[in-house]
């Protein structure tokens, strides 16, 4: 594959070029109620050429590379197109050639253990569902993917990346009349088998959720002061303020850049969010984005105030800022765009029975079902809530749907848990219509004040 | 295009073959950004192997063998097969889902549409607003072959137009867009039409209004009421059903609505987006009713789990190339016997809300019946006037229990990725702020 990419960057006259080539294999095996639902074995080649010439961006892709004279001359006609209809040239950030090869590390390569062996695991995990007798449906996705990337640009990059992702998910539908609640909990990253082969506690827990759902009650609408678990909370730093943090929503609209002013208060300072993708076997680790840049530990918010921002190379060099390694793409059939990689609020001081102690009557949300965000809202849903009443756990609740504005809801940031835990699975994050991008989420528990809660 | 019947297998298997080219040009903050072209295809084939199945996909075309092996060593472990591959041979009905216009459309005309859109609506907007333009034409094709030698080909072409626009203020971030999609050309009134409405309510957008917790009458725009017609018609999916994880198991001939509510869904619509002609089990689809005047009616199938069902398939399984064939909604059309023009539904409000985008609208217990959303685009109508936009506000209730507080729905409907959603008008639903 790399002589193919050096093949077409030698024919390039274009001002930048980049070359995208993956090969994956995928294995994935969907096991409902017992019986195997879904085996599958997925190969996948794609590819893509990206060039700026001039100042105008062309993208192409495909997945034959039976005439690379072809796929240039359509990429020339695109530029040429593009030049009559637009005088805008665009720029990016230079960076210096990587060569390498990557490899993710591991103990256990998924793709060598054999399907009995997998589907002996799936089964036991199963098994443990089985024994909770309201849940109605079970269903268990196993997947492992060994990704093949190769990259080479026109300043000399040339690189190989050979990463093993391994995941699995586990749903509970339980069912009482027409009461159906559903539980879920995943577990996945760039990991070997080894990461998935000791997870009865997390399927019991999923099991035990279901049931306990059935009992919840709804929650009643209205403004509760509410502690997350570490889980919703990272979703909460990726969607809430993550997303903001993206510079392309942002670098060519100037009211915005105000808004989003490095040196703004966001929060108390104890508040720090991180994106960082260079935490080895998380979901959203890399080892260079999808312009060949290396990762960077980007620090959004540092002790409550606006630090920096997360950048492709247009953007960085739009805004003048340092790029960090954060323009990612699906897979290569698409353009890379800004996306976050592991993001997470780092740890505080208080403990979360410090945090419960005083609340007379609020709510503690954990773990989550989803979360949408328009920059300005966001919106995410636990999995299961819990009342709380004069500083203790009481019953549990259904449809938590949390709500809020963005900046006034990172304002209302009381305390900071010291119980950071990061979050990948088989999910991950869309935008773009790229969708699911790999990504972690974590934080330590955190408390906000009021913050709108739906209800029926 | 690759030709399934090259395939060398000697077990019963069907194919999957797509091949699909896509031109996409793309305006973003009030300028042309970039145009992208993509060549995609891939097959897959599914055996059924000592009455089990096994499925493997690839889009690497030199691997078509490594593929066929990887199906039949999966099918070891496979799913029983409840069905047996198809041998119906029948006429494919012509749904004329290739427009020749859009075929032949070129990348300028593309350009010159996505600015003239451009020029015409930034005279209607604040300097610090921001249009971002999608434009987009696709041609898909997709064969279908089996050891039957049933043997089944078509294309289809979709043109796709998405507009929204920006302003960022501080405490007010507006965005409002909507986008057409269909196997024609879309007209230039359509167009016009769809961003007079995005400029109506960008207009409204700029100014808050106070509202309280309570219960009141809403109005969805046909693009938010899409959600809960696909939201509700989820539960009508055969595998659901077979799973008993819907609501509507074992609720066939039974009331869902007070309401004389019916909604079809129709695989053989000419020129529409969510026509096929042969489904992804190589089955004749059928138009089916889903909900008949307020009665639970019927299900979308595939063949499997038909066979599960002890059902025949009506002809729903969706297939792309690089998964095993699964129920699939084709074109839904939503049926109401009260029917009104828009602004005069809205003219009848005289303390409510217009409901045109929800946030987070998927992302609760859906399956369950809880619904519970931000409202993304909302406005405060009195007395038939819309006053501003409402904010921070959530709108909740029960997806099964809402039906019976429909009102009325708008005459026309819009194609919203296949479904045809008309504008609803609800009564007494849960607006907390």
């Amino acid at each position: 594959m790399k002589s193919i990419i050096k093949e077409i960057l030698n024919k390039s006259k274009f001002d930048f070029i980049e070359v995208h080539i993956d090969k994956n294999k995928i294995n994935s095996i969907v096991m409902s109620n017992g019986k195997v639902e879904d085996i599958s074995n997925k190969i996948t080649f794609n590819g893509n050429i990206r060039v700026l010439d001039k100042g105008k961006w062309a993208f192409i892709s495909f997945n034959k590379i039976d005439n690379i004279n072809s796929l240039i001359e359509q990429i020339e006609k695109i530029i040429r197109l593009m030049n009559n209809f637009t005088q805008e040239k665009r720029k990016i950030k230079s960076y210096k050639p990587i060569v390498n090869d990557f490899k993710t590390s591991y103990k256990i390569d998924s793709l060598n253990i054999p399907l009995s062996e997998k589907y002996d695991l799936i089964l036991s995990y199963d098994r443990i569902l089985q024994n909770f007798k309201k849940v109605v449906n079970r269903k268990i996705t196993y997947l492992d993917r060994r990704e093949e990337i190769y990259y080479g640009n026109s300043e000399g990059s040339l690189i190989y990346q050979n990463k093993l992702f391994t995941g699995i998910s586990f749903v509970a539908a339980a069912r009482e009349g027409n009461n159906i609640q559903i539980a879920h909990n995943s577990e996945g990253g760039y990991r070997g088998y080894e990461s998935i082969k000791n997870l009865h506690s997390m399927v019991e827990e999923c099991g035990k959720k279901a049931e306990l759902l059935l009992k919840a009650e709804p929650v009643e609408s209205g403004k509760y002061t509410v502690i997350l678990d570490q889980k919703l909370a990272g979703v909460f730093a990726h969607e809430a303020f993550g997303h903001l943090s993206e510079a392309d929503f942002i670098f060519e609209n100037p009211r915005f850049m105000d808004i989003m002013k490095i040196g703004r208060k966001f929060g108390i300072e104890e508040l720090n969010i991180i994106d960082d993708g260079n935490i080895e076997g998380e979901a959203g680790f890399i080892f260079v984005d999808d312009e060949g840049v290396l990762p960077q530990k980007t620090y959004l918010i540092k002790n409550g105030i606006l630090n920096s921002r997360l950048h492709s190379r247009e953007t960085a060099e739009r805004m003048n800022e340092e790029v960090t390694g954060n323009a990612r793409a699906l897979n290569s059939l698409y353009q890379p765009l800004v996306r976050m990689s592991n993001t997470y609020i780092d740890n505080g001081n208080t403990t979360f029975e410090e945090m419960i102690s005083d609340i007379e009557d609020g709510i503690y949300a954990t773990d989550f079902v989803g979360g949408q965000t328009n920059l300005e809202m966001f919106t995410f849903s636990a999995g299961i809530g819990y009342k709380i009443k004069n500083g203790k756990l009481d019953k549990p609740l259904k449809n938590v749907v949390l709500t809020g504005n963005v900046f006034q809801t990172l304002n209302n940031i009381e305390y900071i848990g010291n119980d950071l835990k990061l979050y990948g699975g088989l999910g991950g994050c869309g935008k773009g219509g790229q969708f699911p991008l790999p990504v972690s989420t974590g934080a330590p528990h955190i408390r906000i004040k009021n913050v709108l809660i739906g209800g029926i | 295009m690759f030709d399934l019947k090259n395939i060398k297998i000697n077990e019963k298997f069907d194919s999957y073959y797509q091949e699909n080219h896509t031109v996409s040009v793309n305006f973003e903050n009030n300028k042309l950004k970039d145009i992208n072209e993509s060549f995609t295809s891939g097959v897959g084939i599914r055996v059924i192997k000592d009455n089990k199945v096994g499925f493997a996909s690839t889009s690497d075309l030199t691997s078509i063998n490594e593929m066929v092996n990887l199906a039949i060593e999966n099918s070891k472990f496979g799913e029983k097969a409840y069905f047996n591959i198809s041998n119906q041979k029948f006429q494919q009905k012509n749904l004329n889902l290739l427009s020749r216009d859009i075929e032949n459309l070129d990348i300028e005309y593309m350009v010159e549409m996505g600015n003239d859109i451009l020029n015409n609506t930034i005279k209607k907007i604040n300097n610090n607003t921001f249009i971002n333009i999608e434009i987009e034409k696709s041609i898909y094709q997709k064969s279908y072959f089996n050891s039957n030698n049933l043997y089944f080909e078509d294309k289809k072409s979709l043109f796709e137009c998405g507009i929204s626009i920006f302003q960022a203020e501080e405490n007010n971030f507006i965005e409002i867009g909507d986008m057409r999609i269909d196997t024609l050309l879309i007209s230039k009134n359509e167009l016009d039409s769809m961003i007079e409405k995005i400029l109506l309510y960008y207009d409204f957008s700029k100014r808050v209004v106070d509202f309280t917790t309570g219960y009141y009458p809403v109005y969805f725009t046909p693009k938010a009421f899409r959600y809960l017609i696909s939201f509700l018609i989820e539960s009508l999916n055969g595998k659901l059903i077979e799973k008993k994880i819907s609501f509507f198991t074992d609720k066939i001939g039974e009331k869902f609505s007070e309401k004389n509510i019916s909604i079809i869904d129709n695989p053989l619509m000419e020129s529409k987006s969510g026509s096929f002609s042969f489904d992804g089990d190589g089955i004749n689809p059928e138009k089916i009713y889903l909900i008949k005047d307020g009665i639970v009616n019927d299900y979308i199938l595939d063949l499997q789990t038909g066979g599960k069902l002890n059902k025949k398939s009506n002809g729903h399984a969706g297939r792309s190339y690089n998964s095993l064939p699964s129920p699939i909604f084709s074109n839904i059309i939503f049926e109401f016997n009260k029917k009104s023009r828009e602004d005069d539904i809205i003219c009848s409000i005289d303390k409510g809300i217009i409901v045109d985008a929800l946030l987070g609208a998927g992302q609760s217990n859906i399956l369950g019946g809880e619904f519970s959303a931000n409202i993304e685009s909302g406005y405060v109508v009195e007395k038939g006037k819309i006053k501003g936009r409402l904010k921070n506000s959530m709108i909740s209730g029960n997806l099964f229990e809402i039906f019976n507080k429909l009102v009325a729905i708008t005459e026309d409907s819009i194609n919203y990725r296949n479904i045809f959603s008309p504008g609803a008008l609800f009564d007494n639903l849960s607006i907390a702020v």
